[in-house]
């Protein structure tokens, strides 16, 4: 995993690399580095090989730098963190942090999931260095009111890093999909642990997709899209990520303090679904109806053969028109 | 259903002094009558799908089904926290967490529930052997509702 790090840092500027001077200068052989190499191809990297001339991503890119990251916090978020470390390849940051004892104020991100996780086992596909592939832990002393809407105020936490950056136009479905004209921006998975009464151990996990190689759609089961394609030029990874981790530190703040009557109003004023034909996947069954709106716990409310019916769980599909 | 559970229940009806209990858990119940000075119990599986009664009688049914639980000395109860959907594995396809007579440890995952896409696993907070499971997979489950009950080791 190194091997491939080192060639991908090296590739990173979008121009030609021979086989040779790689070689030479990570101190391995010729066919070491081409097998990382197919091993970045296969991991969804677009990568050009040509004889004579060597090996170029597609586009340019930025890796990760926890130094960089750490410097783009504000102070009030600099103090909040308490540990933010930048891997390669993990199986998924979510896992790495609930398995942490006390993952309070740490900070994960990754390259490369090579098992990224959403909601009930559906994988979050993510080639390198493509994304934003994050966690956060937070624990509650004790369960504020809000900690179910933890997941709704997430997206809107990223919504207004997204606006640091000059990105708007990104809206919500419900609960925290981040959608750009229906298509898939972004997910958030938040997993707790915690026994019934007492402290709760929040994972906060994000997936943004920031640049996707042309080819990723063919492996995603639904329409996605990229922040290079909605705002233009893709904006700089680390900013980004430093800018999301300043936000959901502060909203886990205003959670805990009961301020969050703010996101509930964000999170409405982005609302994409409301007014909607759509179709919400349940364990056992599926219903369709039309979108209302959210209540003041976060439940989706939903108008269903002429009645109003809330849900708190579920897979909800937009359909268009009226 | 647990045989302590019809137990209990014969125990009810002998100090109550009325002549019938009977009550509905998921595709079980189990009437309890009384004949004489005699207590008899008839348990049976509903044949496929959740047993419909009215609504009267489901109510009192369920009280006492609560009351009974609440009472029941055989081990530590694990409540819901929070409401949403009951999950006994990770994922689909997986292995549940727990099993029926599995040991487990404080601290151990018993199961998830997930509401509006917060994945909340819940953990045992004693240490003994899983004694009854009394939700479904993918279940909805309310605010303090009872999901497990663990004998402490």
């Amino acid at each position: 995993m190194e091997l491939r790090r080192a060639i991908l840092a090296r590739l990173s500027d979008g121009v030609f690399h021979s086989g040779a001077t790689l070689a030479r200068d990570l101190g391995r052989s010729r066919t070491a580095v081409w097998k990382g190499v197919r091993g970045l191809v296969g991991a969804g990297l677009d990568i050009f090989a040509i004889r004579g001339k060597g090996y170029r991503l597609a586009e340019p890119l930025e890796l990760l730098d926890a130094g960089l990251i750490r410097d783009s916090l504000d102070a009030e978020a600099a103090r909040a963190l308490n540990r933010l470390d930048v891997f390669f390849t993990l199986v998924s940051t979510n896992d790495f942090l609930l398995r942490e004892a006390r993952p309070h104020g740490n900070v994960v991100l990754a390259e490369f999931q090579t098992a990224g996780r959403g909601r009930r086992g559906n994988r979050w596909v993510s080639p390198p260095a493509s994304g934003i592939c994050l966690s956060l832990g937070w624990r509650f002393e004790s369960a504020p009111d809000s900690l179910m809407m933890l997941s709704l105020f997430s997206a809107v936490a990223v919504l207004r890093a997204l606006q640091c950056c000059g990105i708007t136009g990104v809206g919500l479905k419900w609960p925290n999909d981040m959608v750009h004209e229906d298509r898939k921006l972004g997910g958030i998975l938040v997993e707790s642990r915690g026994q019934i009464a007492g402290a709760v151990d929040v994972v906060i996990g994000l997936g943004l997709n920031v640049r996707l190689p042309p080819n990723v759609g063919a492996s995603v089961d639904q329409p996605v899209t990229d922040l290079a394609s909605i705002g233009g030029a893709a904006p700089s990874r680390n900013r980004l990520a430093a800018l999301s981790i300043a936000q959901l530190l502060r909203m886990c703040r205003d959670c805990q303090a009961g301020e969050t009557p703010a996101y509930l109003q964000e999170w409405r004023n982005h609302d994409v679904g409301r007014g909607r034909p759509a179709r919400l996947k349940l364990p056992d069954r599926e219903v369709a109806g039309r979108v209302l709106d959210i209540d003041e716990r976060g439940l989706l409310i939903m108008q269903i053969a002429g009645r109003e019916q809330r849900f708190s769980s579920g897979e909800l599909s937009l359909r268009l028109g009226a | 259903m647990d045989i302590r559970k019809v137990k209990k229940l014969i125990e009810l009806l002998e100090e109550s002094g009325i002549a019938e209990i009977e009550i509905h858990e998921g595709e079980e119940s189990v009437r309890v009558s009384r004949h004489g000075s005699a207590a008899h119990a008839v348990v049976q599986a509903a044949p496929g799908g959740p047993s419909v009664a009215p609504a009267g009688p489901e109510t009192q049914a369920r009280a006492a089904a609560t009351a009974a639980r609440e009472e029941l000395p055989e081990g530590h109860v694990i409540r819901a926290p929070m409401v949403g959907i009951f999950y006994e594995s990770p994922a689909p396809g997986r292995a549940p967490f727990v099993e029926l007579g599995k040991s487990v440890r404080a601290g151990d995952v018993l199961c998830v529930i997930e509401a509006m896409k917060i994945m909340n696993q819940i953990e045992a907070d004693v240490a003994g052997t899983v004694s009854r499971i009394l939700v479904r997979n993918g279940e909805p489950v309310e605010y303090g509702q009872p999901l497990f009950i663990i004998r402490e080791a």
